[in-house]
């Protein structure tokens, strides 16, 4: 009995250093080859780092930065030969072909804002302009200054035509920012790009919206961290995966502070003010990039509660919500996956 | 040869004996029990405790090594038998140590001679897989081995006393 | 080799505990403890790692990169762009330098290797800065949290 006892005890306390020796980080590369490579860079007003593992790392970055600064070109409202900026100035005027990569981006930015009842609306470019953020001279404009620029928000009103490629806004003033989903999109059409290449794996890093496929050196999953809202150089766990985009939204990057009050820069269509919402961040765990950024400003501006339900409601991808109270919610597939950095917070998994 | 055929045989039942509680202690405590396969309470140790001061080291060496070689023989396999080897010469040295010594009881030197078995199946383990890992169960099994010398030395006692009283000298 | 007396065995044992007996027991207690006490040790070192040289690239104070120049088994290289030009860093087990770079007096190309902590090699024009460091996570928290994630996504 007492050697029984012994072995019980002998058991639970010491195996750890025979499994002590793994911990250390394993540098054994090994299998194929090559290298690794990154490349930072300021585009779409952020900054960005991609970098990619194996036999074509350098040529795979390489491409992937070029397609970024293509994109830009396209995509960003500040450009003024972007082809966005062309629709905006056309605004009551006359329709604006496009490519056909703008026009997908565009009809899959309305039909996010058609699922997510208008929480997500690209055309809210002129509310941006009078609060500042676009010049980022800010400012509270007062309320009929939003009265008077608020009917211009209306993602329906957006006229697309899928045979000449065209898009139109028909009433003068309404202007598109991308800024919502341009850097989702990005990350998908960047990932596309390096995939084509011979790598093993990657870790695209577009300001913050993070995009990963394969696995590392060692076998393992990326690891991914997520931001603590509350304080800008921690974060609130880490997410294990790969193949996945995580994208986060939250008024605490991009902000002002007037009066002693902070008014961040993700607005509430409806209201043409920033949204007051019980959460301080929204992360979209997902395959679709697209479907990552336009839904964590979406869900940001729904509130937890619908947040959840649109999440049960479909279910096609995964959402971790902090919220004001510093709690954890996170959808229940990442159960296994998703682990917090100090076990003192409360963290929750929805069904 | 200056051993008497009685010695011999007496020699001969011990190692019996020996070998007896070898096989059975893995009855009452299952060799799972133990980290390593092979590893044993050493039970066997109240035999060459017993020879030590019946019969002196050389009948004991015997005793110990005949004793292993037959366990080995009848279907054991080469990792017991040198941890059985290993157990029982290292525990066996130190007892005789302890025993010239002349200030133990049967107690002490019973404890350190199923801690010194102890240590030695360890070393041994630890030589075999090549790494100091087996040694974190060095601790909680010293502590066993403490108890087990105690029991080993209670054991022994009744033992010892009727074996005397039939046999007052032990010799030729 | 004969030990036996003529009555009674060589050796008599005593049966009765004794002081000494106590001793031998708190021997193997105390051999136990230490051996115990070491392992303690061990296992703590083998959780917090050993310090070990680091390169770290900024741009204009910016931490932009960085790597752990113990983990490096391949060659890695890194590009950072600014507005006037890019230059390259390149790593490789233990050491790391500034590969290339567009800027006109290449002095920081000149540097060459850093192998050392507290080595830099600086480009002014494009206000970059590679240095080598030496981080040691030993004793607790560790101000450098390279390994614990990947990126964040904020």
């Amino acid at each position: 009995m007492l050697v029984f006892l012994a072995f019980l005890l002998s058991g639970c306390g010491l195996t750890p250093v025979i499994s002590g020796s793994s911990v250390a980080a394993s540098s054994a590369g090994t299998v194929s080859s090559a290298a690794t490579a990154t490349a930072d860079f300021f585009a779409m007003d952020t900054y960005m780092s991609i970098t990619a593992n194996g036999t074509d790392a350098q040529a795979a970055v390489d491409a992937a930065q070029a397609e970024v600064y293509t994109l830009e070109n396209e995509l960003s409202r500040n450009l003024p030969a972007s082809e966005i900026s062309k629709i905006n100035a056309q605004s009551g005027l006359l329709p604006v072909a496009v490519s056909q990569e703008t026009f997908n981006i565009i009809s899959d930015a309305v039909s996010y804002s058609e699922k997510t009842n208008g929480a997500f609306d690209i055309t809210i470019a002129p509310i941006m302009d009078i609060w500042g953020f676009t010049d980022s001279k800010f400012r509270v404009p007062s309320a009929s200054e939003i009265q008077a620029v608020l009917p211009l928000v209306n993602w329906q009103k957006i006229v697309l035509d899928k045979t000449k490629l065209t898009v139109e806004l028909p009433v003068k003033g309404m202007a598109l920012d991308l800024g919502g989903i341009a850097k989702g999109y990005s990350s998908d059409k960047v990932q596309a790009v390096m995939r084509g290449y011979n790598i093993t794996s990657a870790l695209i890093s577009l300001g913050g919206n993070v995009a990963v496929f394969g696995t590392k050196a060692d076998g393992a999953l990326w690891k991914i961290a997520i931001s603590d809202p509350a304080a800008p150089d921690s974060y609130i766990g880490v997410l294990t995966a790969t193949d996945v985009s995580v994208i986060t939204s939250g008024g605490y990057e991009r902000n002002f502070t007037q009066n002693g009050v902070t008014y961040i820069h993700i607005m509430d269509p409806a209201l043409g003010t920033p949204v007051q919402s019980d959460l301080l961040s929204v992360s979209i765990v997902s395959a679709d990039g697209v479907q990552g950024d336009s839904l964590s400003t979406a869900l940001f501006v729904m509130g937890k509660d619908k947040a959840i339900a649109y999440w049960q409601a479909h279910k096609d991808f995964a959402c971790i919500l902090v919220t004001s109270t510093g709690e954890v919610f996170a959808s229940t597939e990442l159960q296994n996956t998703f682990s917090l950095m100090d076990a003192k917070r409360s963290l929750t998994f929805f069904k | 040869m200056k051993y008497s055929i009685y010695d011999m045989t007496r020699w001969s039942i011990l190692t019996a004996l020996a070998l007896t509680l070898s096989v059975t202690e893995t009855l009452f405590f299952p060799g799972m029990l133990f980290p390593v396969p092979g590893m044993r309470l050493g039970l066997s140790n109240i035999v060459t405790l017993l020879a030590l001061y019946l019969f002196g080291a050389f009948p004991t060496i015997l005793i110990v090594c005949i004793r292993c070689l037959i366990t080995f023989a009848f279907g054991g396999n080469l990792t017991s038998f040198l941890f059985s080897m290993a157990g029982g010469l290292l525990a066996l040295a130190v007892m005789l140590l302890l025993r010239n010594f002349r200030k133990f009881s049967l107690f002490g030197v019973s404890v350190a001679g199923s801690a010194a078995h102890t240590v030695g199946q360890i070393l041994i383990a630890c030589l075999m897989t090549r790494t100091w890992a087996t040694i974190s169960y060095l601790p909680v099994l010293m502590i066993v081995s403490i108890v087990t010398g105690l029991v080993i030395a209670g054991l022994s006692i009744p033992v010892y006393k009727a074996v005397t009283a039939i046999h007052p000298g032990v010799e030729n | 080799m004969n030990l036996k007396k003529k009555n009674g065995t060589a050796y008599e044992p005593q049966y009765r505990f004794n002081r000494f007996d106590a001793a031998v027991i708190l021997l193997v207690i105390l051999i136990a403890a230490a051996a115990a006490f070491q392992l303690f040790q061990t296992t703590q070192k083998s959780i917090t790692a050993t310090s070990h040289l680091e390169a770290v690239l900024t741009v204009s104070g910016e931490e932009v990169w960085r790597s752990n120049l113990s983990d490096v088994t391949q060659q890695q290289t890194h590009k950072v762009t600014v507005s006037a030009g890019s230059l390259t860093v390149l790593a490789e087990a233990g050491k790391v330098r500034v590969a290339s770079s567009d800027c006109p007096d290449q002095i920081c190309v000149h540097t060459g290797w850093l192998t050392s902590a507290g080595q830099t090699a600086v480009c002014l024009p494009f206000k970059v800065v590679l240095k080598v460091i030496s981080v040691d996570s030993q004793g607790g928290i560790s101000t450098d949290t390279s390994a614990l994630y990947d990126a964040i996504s904020k």
